[in-house]
């Protein structure tokens, strides 16, 4: 964690007032920024009538049994709450670990404005609630009395989402192990911490070969490997550019601390873990957010030559983070599915047979099992290559030869068209431009939404 | 006043004559120069930029970065526009002779060599695009004046001027990214060398990251989000990409950038390579290093790429003056320094001021008589009308038309514009009148245009689908324009 010694030295001159109380109040301060932000989003949606939860991993979740029998709405509290409780644990390890508390506060920051919490915290997220087991597991386990045993069963329950989470909590408890062979008197720790160690490994085995437990969980949203990390360049989650570049300072400044090849270690994990799947931008977030600390840290500590330069330097940098912010809160708060999305998954809900199969985005699959109770041609997380590759067929192929088999072959009788699509490919071309052809019949549309039978 | 003085103003008056000259006697400008004077002269008439145009793609969003246009909309108050736009610019790069002695001779405190260098600068024949008029002609002046403030950080009223240059240039023109990336070459080149940079150096390229991004963050919030890391390539169809980011070809940039100075730039920097002390020459490397990086990978215009280069290298050229007249008072042949001064400039004149005028001759702006079509369409067609014209055409169809265009060459932010350019083409050389039809109705486009350029850009007389019933010919002097009279049914 920050290495308190090198920022202390580095601590020359009087933080503003303003920052001092900031750091002070730092719990209070940070899960309002938090819980504001979530509820606001939440609040903008449901203003504008539209599903509170947008299209991705909440819906793998409201489409399991009991989970989508209960209303939506119902579950819009869980998100916020996870949020806050992962930040109260947080900052109590932070005071049992005695962070400094200038870097909890500056992380904490980063990390509330960061458009991977709004994204992770504003939907019903595997990886916030893994996250949020690990650290009520340390709190636990950093308890003095009896109660710390109960840290066994958060820890296990990270097993259960995917073999990467797994593995991550297997570093987290290695790593814990070693801070406990330098700081704990007690053998008994590092017994438990190995027991817990093996049963992590036994959970994870037994539901990868029994319950076809995925390596990373996902995917919900197509990837793109730039937009997934640094939000401004269009992506749903990630960070700022310029927290990013924060990080890559920090990077360099953290190679003259002494905790430095822990940091790595794990840098040197997520990014090859975000390389092969962009849904673990959550971890990968952690990670850049820790170095990005670092980084706003030393700036902001340094000794300018010109402290009128710094002053505008940090200012900007401030501006431009929260301008970040902004922009991704505008453009998610109102984000898919629409109120129009809504009306044609409804429609067909009400106006087709329960065992037609709909064709549409892949991206859609999760919104056609949820709102329409119809099985999709292809949902983005089934991860099955061959459907995949017939899903692209038919969205691009021009020939009625090609296609017309394709969609026979599967039972569809529904093809779902959304404005996005439209954007996404040529009119002229593929699935799009065989529309015109006499089999297919127009049956609904509204605002560029259009449901087509296929005879 | 000084020899040198006088000889730098001499340098500089003959710049900007040979420009002016050359800018007065070609008519019309640049293609492309036509939508950044429509934005003055909006900015004139509103005092605000048109970011929602109503007429470019019969109507949308357009984010650009403005302050060139504010420059010369504050000169449209007295003088006429288009006088501005031919002395403006001419008189900003031909600013650059005076930027390019004042670095050289930091860098070599040989004032004869950074005359030499000035000279260069001034006839580089890439920057000879006379009847240009874009904001790249503020932005060069401003980024070099931003290096030489640069080289002098330890003066505090030269970091006041750099900081107002750099902020300045950051409104004016993207351009300025070559600057931060040579910076950041230049950091990581010293840190390999294990050079020790100069804290305030540091400082400066910090500051002048994140001012920069944010700058272009507020201005390109939108086209970052739709186009992701595509905003590089602005948009540009996939048809043409190729002639806005060509390869590196070297042939190109020793006509371009002119044989002498490049060779003596190229010899000056593998020598520096291989071993220098001099800062600030080390720092022109970088800025050479990475414009060349970006070119090659295509991150960057080639001719943007070019003039970048050409002036570092004719910065540079002084530095290879003073080693050469060195070299020279060590060896016999120093009486013949004379002659070979003289062959030097006969040189420079015949790489530079000479490929500088053909390439003027060789811009690629509108003849009269079309541009006196354009006007016809202001003042005969109907106000909500959308004419079609090739894609260079466009910024001439509103500015001179005043009416909405199917295409031009600000391609950020549309929607399916490979579909469109392939579609807009499509109108020019299809033979059949369905699909023309069709494709009229599509971009509810109701008049054609066939110009002279059309015609040798498509290698077409007339448009091959025109029959009486569709098409009536409205307009008829050298530029050919027909009104669109039917519609497919789509029952």
């Amino acid at each position: 964690m920050a290495d308190n010694s090198k920022i202390r030295k580095e601590e020359k001159n009087q933080d503003p007032l303003i920052v001092e109380i900031l750091v002070r109040y730092q719990r209070g301060v940070i899960i309002l920024v938090a819980v504001a932000l979530l509820c606001s989003y939440f609040f903008q949606r449901s203003f504008h009538n539209i599903p509170l939860f947008r299209n991705g991993e909440s819906y793998y979740y409201l489409n399991m049994f009991p989970f989508h029998l209960v209303p939506q709405h119902f579950f819009a509290v869980v998100p916020p709450i996870v949020g806050g409780l992962t930040l109260l644990l947080f900052f109590s390890l932070g005071k049992k670990l005695r962070w400094d508390g200038k870097f909890t506060f500056f992380f904490t920051l980063l990390l509330v404005i960061s458009p991977t919490f709004l994204s992770t915290y504003t939907s019903l997220s595997g990886y916030a609630i893994a996250v949020l087991l690990v650290l009520m597991g340390l709190a636990l386990f950093l308890r003095p009395s009896i109660s710390r045993y109960f840290s066994l069963l958060p820890f296990l329950l990270t097993a259960f989402f995917d073999v990467w989470s797994s593995f991550l909590v297997l570093c987290v408890l290695g790593a814990l192990f070693l801070y406990v062979k330098q700081a704990a008197h007690e053998k008994s720790s590092r017994i438990f911490l190995a027991i817990v160690m093996v049963f992590v490994v036994i959970i994870t085995l037994a539901n990868v070969i029994f319950k076809d437990m995925p390596f990373f969980s996902g995917p919900f949203h197509l990837s793109s490997l730039l937009p997934d990390l640094i939000s401004d360049l269009g992506g749903w989650s990630g960070i700022s550019f310029f927290v990013f570049i924060l990080a890559l300072i920090g990077i360099t400044v953290i190679w003259t601390t002494r905790n430095k090849f822990i940091s790595y270690l794990f840098l040197l994990l997520l990014i090859p873990a975000y390389l092969l799947s962009t849904q673990t931008v959550f971890y990968l977030t952690l990670g850049l957010v820790f170095f990005a600390t670092h980084g706003f840290i030393h700036l902001y500590k340094r000794e300018w030559s010109t402290q009128f330069l710094k002053d505008i330097t940090i200012w900007i940098l401030i501006l431009s983070i929260l301008f970040s912010t902004v922009t991704f809160f505008q453009r998610t708060a109102l984000s898919s599915p629409s109120i129009d999305d809504l009306e044609a998954l409804v429609w067909i809900k009400e106006y087709s047979n329960k065992d037609e199969v709909i064709f549409s985005s892949p991206e859609n699959g999760l919104l056609i099992r949820y709102y329409a109770q119809r099985t999709p041609f292809y949902s983005l997380e089934e991860d099955d290559p061959e459907r995949l590759k017939d899903a692209r067929t038919v969205l691009n192929s021009t020939y009625t030869s090609t296609t017309f088999p394709l969609l026979d072959e599967r039972d569809v009788s529904i093809i779902y068209i959304t404005p996005p699509m439209k954007k996404d490919f040529p009119s002229d071309q593929g699935l799009l431009f065989l529309l015109k052809n006499e089999r297919f019949k127009l049956l609904f549309e509204r605002e560029g939404y259009e449901v087509w039978l296929y005879k | 006043m000084k020899t040198t003085t006088k000889v730098l103003l001499l340098i500089f008056l003959a710049t900007l004559a040979v420009r002016l000259i050359l800018a007065f006697s070609i008519p019309n400008f640049t293609y492309e120069s036509y939508f950044h004077l429509r934005q003055v002269e909006h900015i004139s008439e509103t005092g605000l930029p048109l970011y929602h145009d109503p007429l470019s793609y019969g109507g949308r969003d357009l984010p650009f970065l403005p302050v060139f246009h504010y420059l010369a909309a504050f000169f449209d108050l007295f003088l006429p526009l288009e006088f501005v736009a031919k002395v403006l610019p001419n008189l900003l790069l031909s600013l650059l002779t005076v930027i390019v002695f004042l670095i050289s001779r930091k860098m070599t405190t040989n004032e004869a060599g950074s005359l030499f260098s000035a000279g260069i600068a001034g006839f580089l024949p890439i920057l000879f695009s006379t009847n240009a008029f874009l904001p790249r002609s503020l932005a060069l002046p401003l980024i070099f004046l931003a290096i030489y403030s640069f080289m002098n950080i330890d003066q505090e009223k030269y970091l006041f001027l750099y900081i107002f240059t750099f902020l300045v240039a950051s409104f004016t023109s993207s351009f300025l990214s070559l600057l931060i990336i040579g910076f950041m070459i230049y950091v990581f080149l010293s840190f390999i060398e294990r050079k020790k940079l100069n804290k305030a150096e540091i400082e400066l390229m910090l500051a002048s990251l994140f001012f920069y991004l944010w700058s272009q963050f507020i201005f390109f919030k939108d086209v970052l989000i739709t186009e992701g890391q595509g905003f590089i390539w602005k948009n540009i169809p996939s048809s043409i990409i190729t002639s806005y980011f060509p390869g590196f070809s070297i042939a190109e940039a020793l006509v371009l950038i002119s044989i002498a100075p490049l060779l003596a730039g190229i010899f000056t920097c593998f020598r520096s390579l291989i071993n220098t002390k001099e800062r600030k020459l080390f720092l022109l490397l970088c800025f050479i290093i990475s414009t060349v990086l970006f070119a090659v990978l295509k991150l960057i215009a080639l001719d943007a790429a070019l003039t970048f280069i050409g002036l570092i290298m004719a910065i540079v050229f002084a530095s290879f003056y003073q080693d050469m007249m060195l070299y020279f008072q060590k060896t016999k042949v120093s009486t013949f320094k004379n002659i070979f001064l003289a062959t030097m400039i006969m040189l420079l004149l015949a790489t530079t001021a000479y490929p500088a005028v053909v390439h003027a001759f060789d811009q690629q702006t509108p003849s009269d008589e079309e541009v006196l079509a354009f006007k016809w369409i202001n003042e005969h067609l109907p106000a909500a009308a959308t004419v079609l014209g090739s894609v260079e055409e466009g910024n001439l169809i509103t500015y001179y038309g005043k009416r909405k265009n199917a295409i031009d060459t600000q391609f950020n932010l549309v929607n399916d514009v490979d579909q469109r350019f392939r579609d807009v083409n499509s109108l020019f050389t299809t033979q059949f009148e369905t699909h023309a039809i069709d494709l009229l109705n599509k971009y509810e486009i109701q008049y054609l245009l066939l110009t002279p350029h059309a015609k040798e850009k498509f290698g077409i007389k007339r448009f091959h689908y025109l029959n009486s019933k569709c098409f009536s010919l409205v307009h008829h002097d050298g530029v050919k324009i027909y009104q669109s009279l039917c519609a497919l049914d789509r029952k």
